[in-house]
């Protein structure tokens, strides 16, 4: 067990290091490079760049670039937003709780519905909850997520008046009943998704524990089928989904993203559009190296509860 | 007789209902043994049929997979012959008759410019369809490349191309999406190259695992004892046969890339206006919500459907093209 964590995490650096220095190519090789911010500003003259150029270090070669951008990252330092020259890191950080928040929701929403949905359509086969909880699944995985949003906003806020359109809470502060209130739309977006592919994850897991022989014996023993399945087949069949919750962590960031746009959410993905907009190079690059970061280290997370969870598998 | 053709009609909605889309683990012996009934026709028919009459006949028992073909072959004729179908010229402007709601000169009411939405949601299909379909040339061609080198040489070779994989899938696509197109200068086709560079890893596992058990296999090993240079063994002998799970994945990803391609052009990213998309489409109707809702009613609608359809598609192949489910 501990051979195997040890190098899950070292196979964790060369894909991290590549991550690194994958973006950090990217955004040289585009057109205007790290300073196209300023390329097209009228009052900004080329002896100007060619100053802030130097300044950033942006003159040096690539490679020594690299190697100092990633022994600052090593160290925490992300280096300073071109917008407002204020560190990346704080930023990001202010930022962040909101979006923590938000993906939070809409896991436990998502699992809160899924879960059940899933046993039902596994216990009652071909039942008309079976084929609801199918449609429902088609739906919610052919969705346009952003359209969804507008939806929503045009039947609950512009209608019906029940939910605000965007933010994260009143101005001016409210109780955590207006938290709730602000949540509960961009939640239900960003869960539609996910709701509706655990839901099937959990139901053909479900099936297959079913057939399975121990839970055949159990019931042959008499226990109850609440017993049954509750506590021998569910257990069982939560292990291979429980890996599925966490590898979903890079498509919630991009649901995250377009979420928050919509409901004017003030967390990290929208400031990473509006980042976009401003050219926002450190911060960008910032953004996407913490956002992948994650999703690495959620990825490693579900090969370890994998592994603890599931007595059976044996890593050495 | 009709209490039969009931039962069969039943039969094959059940049978989709144990999609492998969302299955982790693949093939499931339930669909066996659902599938059983059904097994009398093509039992009973000759064994000659060819593996693509066969799989068309498994593919059309699958109702929901047979509407979304339908679906989708109404949208790619509409696409086709928009100039001749669409009621009236998606740039005919008429400020005389903006924002109109549906009624019977037009069906799905008028824009903010006085335009057909009928109109420009048929000729929005042109752009959403074949940019989700070249998005998703562009991945699958990238993918079984690197999927095809991984698997045939192994070694160093599929270390290489795996862990790139690992990199990829990584990064969270869309982050990475935003940064392409914005930074190049917008044009369609960056658009479709852009969305095509972030889908390719799904296809390249596929084709990488494919590889990996079909070049063990004695008709690889015949092919090499013959004298066959490796391209020859991978595109005469080894493509052809790892095609099936590549198709379901591919069909798959034109209706990913219809979405990712309006989600870009929502945010004002991807298509360019005066080009109807049913992305930019909707980026519009977002200030008329209360005034006009059906102008972002519709162009959703539609990327909705094209995006089932594609959906249902997708799983129906999979369960017509899984070897695990012939009688």
């Amino acid at each position: 067990m501990r051979n195997y964590l040890a190098r899950r995490l070292l196979q964790a650096i060369p894909v991290l290091l590549g991550i690194s220095l994958l973006l950090f190519l990217i955004m040289h090789a585009l057109p205007g490079g790290p300073m196209a911010m300023y390329l097209n500003n009228p009052n900004i003259t080329p002896e100007q760049i060619a100053r802030m150029k130097h300044a950033y270090g942006l003159d040096r070669p690539l490679y020594v670039q690299y190697v100092s951008w990633l022994s600052d990252l090593v160290q925490g330092n992300l280096g300073k937003s071109f917008a407002d020259g204020r560190p990346v890191l704080d930023r990001i950080l202010e930022r962040f709780l909101a979006t923590l928040e938000l993906m939070g929701a809409s896991y436990f929403v998502a699992m809160v519905l899924a879960i059940p949905l899933g046993v039902l359509a596994s216990l009652r086969q071909y039942s008309l909850a079976d084929i609801l909880t199918t449609v429902l699944a088609y739906l919610g995985i052919s969705m346009p997520t952003f359209w969804f949003g507008i939806v929503l906003i045009m039947v609950f806020s512009s209608w019906l008046h029940w939910f605000p359109s965007g933010g994260r809470i009143t101005q001016g502060g409210g109780g955590p009943l207006d938290v709730l209130n602000h949540l509960v739309l961009p939640t239900t977006v960003l869960a539609l998704y996910s709701v509706a592919t655990w839901s099937r994850y959990v139901r053909s897991s479900m099936l297959e524990v079913l057939r399975s022989d121990y839970v055949r014996t159990a019931r042959a023993k008499g226990l109850s089928e609440r017993i049954v399945i509750y506590k021998h087949a569910l257990r069982n069949a939560l292990v291979p989904v429980v890996t599925v919750l966490a590898l979903d962590a890079g498509y919630l960031f991009s649901g995250a993203l377009i979420t928050e746009t919509i409901f004017a959410w003030p967390g990290m993905g929208r400031l990473f559009w509006d980042s976009v907009l401003k050219r926002d190079y450190p911060l960008l690059m910032g953004i996407l190296m913490i956002a992948s970061i994650l999703v690495v280290a959620l990825n490693l997370l579900a090969d370890l509860i994998y592994v603890l969870l599931d007595p059976r598998i044996q890593y050495n | 007789m009709l209490a039969q053709e009931g039962l069969l009609q039943r039969k094959s909605l059940w049978r989709l209902l144990d999609d492998q889309i969302f299955s982790l683990q693949g093939g499931k012996a339930e669909t066996q043994t659902m599938g059983t009934p059904l097994k009398a026709k093509s039992l009973s028919a000759e064994k000659t049929e060819t593996l693509l009459v066969m799989t068309l006949k498994r593919f059309i028992r699958h109702r929901l997979a047979v509407w979304g073909a339908i679906t989708i072959i109404i949208f790619v004729i509409l696409a086709l012959f928009a100039p001749w179908i669409a009621p009236y010229d998606y740039r005919q402007y008429n400020y005389s008759a903006f924002l109109q709601p549906p009624s019977l000169q037009h069906l799905l009411g008028t824009d903010n410019t006085g335009a057909d939405l009928l109109s420009r949601i048929i000729y929005g299909a042109r752009i959403s369809l074949s940019a989700g379909f070249l998005a998703m040339l562009v991945a699958v061609l990238l993918g079984t490349f690197l999927g095809a080198a991984a698997g045939f040489y192994g070694g160093w070779v599929d270390n290489v191309a795996m862990r790139l994989v690992d990199i990829a899938l990584s990064i969270p696509s869309l982050f990475l999406l935003l940064i392409l197109v914005v930074i190049v200068p917008p044009s369609t086709i960056m658009v479709v190259l852009a969305i095509g560079v972030t889908r390719w890893m799904y296809p390249a596992r596929i084709v990488r695992s494919s590889f990996l058990s079909l070049r063990e296999l004695e008709f690889v090993e015949a092919a090499r004892a013959l004298g066959q240079v490796p391209g020859q063994i991978i595109f005469r002998h080894i493509l052809p046969n790892a095609m099936g799970p590549l198709i379901v994945n591919a069909t798959l990803l034109v209706g990913q890339a219809i979405i990712t391609e309006s989600v870009l052009s929502f945010l004002g990213v991807g298509i360019q206006p005066p080009v109807p998309s049913w992305g930019n489409m909707l980026s519009d109707a977002q200030s008329y919500i209360w005034n006009a809702p059906w102008l972002a009613i519709f162009p959703g609608l539609a990327i909705l459907m094209t995006v089932l359809a594609f959906n249902l598609v997708g799983d129906g192949l999979r369960d017509a093209l899984d070897p695990r489910l012939k009688q």
